[in-house]
């Protein structure tokens, strides 16, 4: 406020990062440039501003000197921005009233040359003086929010967060393409880390008997959780905090209003087809590692024999190919590794062994990878009951009058193979669920180069971006339990957002002129977020209505594009303000 | 061209090539202080009038840095920078600039490296084309 009566009162503060900014610039010469810059009122220097201390000369400094905003010398404002801006705050200032000159990784550190790298620190500080001498306030909000959320895809993961969603009293629908629950974990035998159900020995509970089907029936039961099955997502639209979706249900449409969104569609297997070398589909004792699934949840009951499906013979040398569609540099599988293939096979190579402990049973993988705590004892376990490790990629599944054979190699020993096999298990890889594009684009999420939903942040996953997560396979292959882990991660991120009932609003956003806006809607195309809305006003000079373009504050990610993008720069972004960007540069040069 | 020291004006997208500019100064990547980096939310936000401006006001380059292809924070911010700084170019050489003399670079936050090599490169180049004569034909 005070920053609009008369002249700005700038303070430049050089961080001298313990010695490493004096160590590459002549600070000396700096400070007194700085002196004679317009607007400023104090130079000052710390050692280090990153500590109690720092902020505490921050704070003294600004009081003594009535300043109403504030240069920072010294590190990167990616880092310390957010830091150094609340000391801001803690001294009665805006925290949008920083300025910082990244002299420490921009200046000094690429820059021996002492001279020279100081020459350029006068422009650095010219500029940030500059743009600081047009800051001003900004201020974000919250708006309210709906606390109720829509989950689409009821497998593990849909169903994880849906039940964690709904226990902390938010309304939650969950959208499931098929006509039940489970996904793809209901097709599986047993999983890892067990691999075994064992009714007659040490039962652990672990099979989809015993932990699946308690959670679906959680989930339809639940009071909260409106289970919608053999529905898809036809529309979304609204803003952060209050989407409307209109749902397709078998009995027609239902729309829903949901503050907030879990994407957890899952993953599609890699059609074999689209590598005939292996014979899927032609040679019918070659099947997927989920017709094995099938194959032994069928025979559980009854003789509880394995019986292949060509001649119903019970399989006594059975190959697993791994890596089929996965890791595939020809461009018909996809180049990425699916993680939990080989843990899969070994499980299922373990299963069949148990029961037919005679039984030859052959790995054929490139490498074994198993990102997952207890694979190594899995896999010791597998090498100690004899079942055979071969290193090399199969050629192909060949058939004669006897039966299959698998042609390939052991690189290890450098022999060409040709196994005569019974059965043939394809351990499938994982790609993005069909319709993930499609989504990406009604809900804005971006996807990675695999086709899956990008995580905003690929080390520190799992934030929402505008109230919407993915999680589970949609976002990339994962395990059982990181699936699971995914989801109470996003639905304790969504509760928390939830339960304050309200939206933050960012202070960085765009802002739109009324008055200035010509109603051209070149911005609302441009928008990533979907944040523009047309709406209607009174001309007031021609005594009619006109459509001008209207920023959702809640919904705008603060990009610029309509700013850029805007004819008569009606559309600001308010932290990035022409003016401002003009004075950097007319400092600059 | 002895002695000839160009000024770039960097208009850097905070989220792939203003950190990237970040990681080459701390893997200590070294490239010539010709360049000064101004900070964008987006290379989508860059108004070609900033970089006419820079260019009016005396910068002998232009870069502009944007995430890679696909890899936009925002999406296609990146993809609406490549189509306007198509057209620009077109529109400075037909002002009579060097159209050598803006560049658009693709690079992302873990891309110190070419960070640093992108700036050298930029300004041997710059230094092969000498200075800048926009300012004196175009300045009003």
């Amino acid at each position: 406020m005070r920053a609009t009566e008369g002249r700005a009162r700038t303070g430049v503060l050089f961080c001298s990062c313990r010695g490493e900014l004096s160590s590459g610039l002549d600070l000396g010469s700096l400070k007194e440039y700085v002196r004679g810059l317009p607007d400023v009122v104090l130079v000052g220097e710390t050692a280090v501003l990153c500590d109690q201390n720092g902020q505490e000369e921050l704070r003294k400094a600004i009081a003594d000197n009535r300043l109403d905003r504030v240069v920072v010398a010294g590190c990167t404002p990616r880092v310390y921005e957010e830091m150094v801006g609340r000391a801001l705050v803690a001294a009665g200032l805006n925290r949008y009233m920083l300025e910082m000159a990244n002299l420490r990784e921009q200046c000094v550190w690429p820059h021996r040359d002492r001279k020279r790298a100081t020459g350029k620190a006068r422009l650095m500080l010219a500029a940030a003086v500059a743009r600081a001498s047009m800051l001003e306030p900004l201020h974000g909000g919250r708006i309210g929010m709906k606390r109720a959320a829509l989950v689409l895809g009821g497998g593990v993961a849909g169903m994880q967060a849906a039940i964690d969603l709904a226990d902390d009293g938010n309304e939650v629908h969950l959208v499931e393409r098929d006509g039940q629950l489970g996904g793809r974990t209901w097709q599986l035998s047993t999983t890892f880390p067990t691999h075994e159900c064992k009714p007659d020995g040490c039962c652990m509970h672990y099979c989809r008997e015993c932990i699946l089907v308690p959670k679906v029936e959680g989930v339809m039961q639940h009071p909260r959780i409106r289970v919608h099955l053999g529905s898809e997502l036809l529309e979304f639209g609204g803003v952060f905090g209050n989407y409307t979706a209109r749902i397709k249900e078998p009995g027609g449409i239902k729309e829903v209003e949901v503050g907030t969104v879990v994407l957890a569609t899952g993953s599609r297997l890699v059609d074999p087809a689209n590598l005939p070398e292996f014979g899927y589909g032609v040679h019918k004792d070659v099947v997927t590692f989920l017709d094995l699934e099938r194959m032994i949840v069928a025979s559980r009951p009854g003789d509880h024999e394995l019986h292949r499906p060509s001649d119903g013979k019970v399989p006594k040398v059975i190959d697993f190919i791994q890596c089929v569609g996965s890791r595939d540099e020809t461009g018909r599988g996809k180049a990425h590794c699916s993680l939990v293939c080989c843990t899969y096979a070994i499980g299922q190579a373990k299963e069949l062994k148990r029961r037919y402990p005679d039984a030859q049973v052959f790995i054929h993988y490139i490498d074994l990878r198993g990102p997952y705590r207890g694979f190594e004892e899995h896999y010791r376990e597998a090498r100690d009951m004899g079942i055979h490790f071969l290193r090399g990629r199969v050629s192909e599944v060949a058939a004669d009058r006897d039966g299959l054979v698998v042609v390939g190699e052991d690189i290890d020993t450098g022999k060409l193979l040709r196994i005569r096999s019974d059965l043939v298990v394809l351990s499938t890889g994982q790609e993005a669920a069909p319709g993930t594009e499609a989504l990406s684009q009604v809900l804005r999420v971006p996807l990675d180069g695999d086709g899956f939903f990008r995580e905003l942040n690929p080390a520190f996953d799992l934030l929402e971006r505008k109230g919407i997560i993915a999680v589970g396979c949609a976002a990339g292959p994962r395990g059982i339990r990181y699936s699971v882990q995914d989801a109470k991660a996003a639905a304790a991120t969504l509760n928390g957002l939830m339960r304050s009932g309200e939206v933050p609003v960012p202070a960085e956003r765009a802002e739109a002129d009324e008055q200035r806006c010509s109603g051209c809607r070149q911005c609302e195309s441009v928008c990533p977020a979907g944040a523009i809305v047309m709406k209607k006003v009174a001309d007031r000079r021609r005594g009619a209505t006109r459509w001008v373009a209207h920023v959702n504050p809640s919904q705008c990610v603060s990009c610029g594009a309509c700013a850029m993008a805007c004819p008569s720069k009606a559309i600001l972004l308010s932290n990035h303000k022409m003016k401002q960007l003009w004075a950097q540069i007319e400092a600059l040069t | 061209m002895t002695g000839f020291e160009p000024k770039i004006v960097g208009f850097l997208c905070n989220w792939c090539t203003y950190t990237g500019a970040d990681l080459a100064g701390v893997s200590r990547f070294q490239y010539p202080p010709n360049f000064i980096p101004i900070r964008v939310m987006c290379s989508g936000a860059v108004d070609p009038m900033y970089v006419v401006k820079a260019l009016v006001e005396g910068a002998d380059g232009v870069l502009i840095g944007g995430c890679n292809p696909g890899d936009c924070h925002y999406q296609s911010g990146n993809y609406k920078a490549r189509r306007r700084a198509t057209i620009l170019k077109q529109l400075l050489k037909d002002l009579g600039l060097d159209e050598r003399r803006l560049w658009v670079r693709w690079i992302s936050a873990s891309e110190g490296k070419k960070f640093a090599e992108t700036v050298t490169e930029f300004t041997e180049e710059l230094r092969r084309l000498g200075p800048s004569r926009f300012r004196e034909e175009w300045a009003l």
